[in-house]
């Protein structure tokens, strides 16, 4: 068979014209056996370059373009991922310092919370240590100021009764021969002074 | 109208001419004062005359022995008392007695405006402050 070929292709380069429409009727010679038309394979290459170039054109670029775009999506997405790690990962670090300082500082303010709490419970202690003493003075003061008017008023009333107990008594007592010589000594006291 | 110290002072010594020798006022010479006054205003004499009256008066408690008595006492202890008093006031004091039982007993002489006290009443007040 491929002697054949090759004498038909020899064939050819002698008259182009003849060879062409020698070639076909060779070609259906030889394929038609194999029941092949080269009429119809033409046309059935060219469909299938045109339904190729549609599918390709229609089908397996936007596919393409699709696949494209969802590969840089991923991309991105896993590029968003990492970068969201590292932020995380920033945060975290950030968050424990943070907590850290917090929680030093929540030391500190307790801290001074309790110096102040305890400075502020010994001054009202001794705030009222102070008040109590004064209420105990004042009270003793008060005591004994009460304890002194009382003593006067009983020293006034036993003067007072005494007094004009004596008065009604020598009033009442006394003879006419007492009061004159009384008076005679008055005189001469006076008389003297 | 009132004095000044001057006019004060004038009355005074008016007061103090109208008295004798004894210390006790004396009748003519408070007429030759008053008649001595007759110089002035009306208005002027009559200031002058209440000036001149109090200081009288004050002269006149001067002059006198008040005495008050609670029971009897001698006349001679009197007239001593005041002859004595009278010694030392540098005049003769006219006495004045008065009863007054409230003393209980003994005496209480005043002269001007002082007083002398020696009475059971005096020492029972004397008494009473003591004891205050």
């Amino acid at each position: 068979m491929h002697h054949e070929m090759f004498s038909i292709l020899a064939a050819t380069t002698a008259d182009n014209t003849s060879v062409l429409s020698m070639g076909i009727d060779t070609v259906r010679q030889i394929f038609g056996p194999f029941g092949v038309e080269p009429g119809l394979l033409i046309a059935q290459i060219i469909n299938f370059c045109i339904v190729a170039f549609v599918v390709y054109q229609f089908g397996i670029k936007a596919v393409l373009k699709t696949m494209d775009e969802r590969n840089k999506k991923i991309a991105d997405g896993l590029k968003y991922a990492d970068d969201m790690k590292k932020k995380l990962a920033d945060t975290e670090v950030q968050q424990a310092e943070v907590l850290k300082q917090a929680s030093l500082e929540g030391k500190k303010v307790i801290t001074e919370a309790r110096d102040t709490a305890k400075a502020l419970a010994e001054k009202v202690a001794q705030d009222a240590t102070r008040q109590a003493e004064e209420t105990l003075k004042k009270g003793q003061a008060a005591i004994a100021l009460e304890h002194t008017q009382m003593l006067n008023e009983l020293r006034r009333e036993v003067a007072t009764l005494v007094v004009s107990t004596a008065n009604r008594v020598l009033g009442r007592d006394l003879t006419p021969e007492e009061r004159a010589r009384y008076n005679a000594s008055a005189a001469q006291d006076m008389s003297k002074n | 109208m009132t004095l000044d110290r001057k006019q004060k002072d004038f009355a005074k010594k008016l007061a103090r001419l109208s008295l004798d020798a004894g210390g006790q006022i004396s009748a003519e010479r408070v007429q030759a004062v008053l008649s001595s006054l007759g110089g002035q205003t009306v208005r002027a004499r009559r200031a002058l005359l209440k000036a001149y009256l109090h200081y009288l008066q004050i002269e006149d408690r001067r002059s006198r022995l008040l005495v008050e008595h609670a029971g009897e006492i001698a006349p001679a202890e009197l007239d001593a008392m005041r002859d004595r008093l009278g010694k030392k006031y540098g005049r003769t004091l006219r006495l004045e007695t008065r009863a007054n039982a409230a003393l209980l007993a003994g005496l209480r002489a005043t002269v001007g405006d002082d007083i002398y006290e020696s009475s059971v009443a005096g020492r029972l007040a004397a008494l009473q402050s003591a004891l205050l």
